[in-house]
């Protein structure tokens, strides 16, 4: 890639933080190349699928590998797309903060469940 | 956002007026209460992505709901997924993705000044955009079409073709999921009385929900690009200053990703 290596941009502080931009830089080649990887994993989500479709696999796994293709591709839009590679550290932070705030919100939920028995019976509420 | 880009312009307008206006050592468009315009475009930035978080909460309590349903109903799931058009869905998300190479694009040549460039990936985008939005309609009027009895939306415009069986798959009251499609156990074990919710309706709520505030996401993104070609066509951006094409570009970016979740999940299950 064509970018500068800043491996951790605006670490030291307030000089860092606002110099380091003018150096951090994502060229084009970078966007096209970025892209062309995101529609080869559009492709291999739904070739996925239609394999799935006439093979016996756990449906588990089928749910992992579709969540997994989906968050690469978060990443690649979130990290080049979104410029996060070139962003001060609070900005990095921040997105970071999403992920976690959704999984604190999955494993409580989740575990509210899980102890009150899972999975749950069909038909009304008790 | 809004705001902060109407103050933009309207300070640009104002800087004819005043001869200086206090703005000597750097350009104008640097507001008072920034050291430098570095400081200025990272404040905006975090902003943003502060409000995109609060966003990706918003869609965050969908996706728990659709967890927690998926995880108990996975046959039915399975099933009533079947009845969505895939590939109308993958197509959407090639616009998509495709539309989020435009917009980064389009910042890449607001930040080299390129405004030429600017305005016509920009007018890209909004046709990428529009064409999302229709086929997501015609998705949407193929499943009210079956509802009112028609095979496609057109038969239903014109009185043409009926659908053979009975089906209704717009949560609500007239709610029908065929029954032809086979004696799982899952069927058996979920016979619905009329009036009562089902879980396939529950599939379908959760379908029109996410993908219906998807959508509305869709049109204020589009009014942002359009606010943006606008600001563009009137010279409002240069290589020194191109911050609201850049977090205006964030928002496209959040719609795609939120995109890149539903295909899978909605349309992509066994």
């Amino acid at each position: 890639m064509a970018e500068h290596s800043n491996p951790i941009p605006g670490a030291d502080g307030h000089a860092a933080a606002s110099d380091h931009h003018s150096h951090g830089h994502i060229g084009r080649d970078t966007y096209y190349r970025v892209f062309a990887a995101l529609m080869v994993l559009m492709v291999l989500t739904v070739g996925a699928w239609w394999v799935e479709g006439f093979m016996e696999i756990p449906r588990v796994l089928g749910v992992i590998v579709a969540l997994a293709i989906a968050s690469t591709k978060t990443v690649l839009i979130i990290y080049y797309f979104m410029h996060i590679k070139i962003s001060n550290r609070v900005t990095q932070l921040y997105a970071v903060s999403a992920f976690i705030a959704f999984t604190i919100l999955f494993v409580i939920v989740m575990g509210d469940y899980f102890a009150r028995g899972w999975p749950p019976e069909i038909g009304p509420l008790p | 956002m809004a705001t902060t880009t109407t103050t933009q312009g309207s300070e640009v307008q104002g800087h004819e007026a005043h001869a200086d206006h206090g703005h000597a050592g750097h350009g104008r468009e640097l507001q008072h209460h920034f050291e430098t315009a570095q400081q200025q475009k990272e404040a905006a930035t975090l902003g943003m992505w502060v409000f995109l978080v609060t966003e990706l909460m918003l869609f965050g309590g969908i996706f728990m709901a659709y967890a927690v349903y998926r995880w108990a109903f996975p046959d039915i799931w399975a099933e009533a997924a079947h009845h969505l058009n895939t590939p109308l869905g993958a197509v959407n998300t090639v616009v998509l993705l495709v539309s989020s190479l435009t917009v980064a694009l389009a910042v890449n040549a607001a930040e080299e000044g390129r405004n030429k460039r600017l305005i016509r990936l920009l007018g890209v985008t909004m046709v990428l955009g529009v064409a999302f939005l229709g086929i997501k309609a015609y998705e949407y009027s193929e499943k009210f079409a079956h509802c009112a009895g028609y095979k496609t939306p057109f038969a239903w415009a014109s009185g043409g073709a009926p659908l053979g069986e009975t089906e209704c798959l717009v949560p609500g009251r007239a709610f029908v999921f065929p029954e032809a499609h086979g004696t799982t156990a899952a069927d058996a074990h979920n016979e619905v009385t009329p009036g009562q919710g089902s879980p396939y309706q529950l599939f379908y709520l959760l379908y029109f929900i996410s993908t219906g505030l998807h959508a509305v996401h869709m049109l204020i993104g589009l009014s942002i690009v359009g606010m943006l070609t606008f600001m563009a066509a009137r010279g409002v951006f240069t290589a020194a200053y191109s911050t609201p094409v850049e977090i205006g570009g964030l928002y496209w970016h959040l719609i795609d990703i939120i995109w890149v979740f539903l295909f899978p999940l909605f349309y992509l299950v066994h």
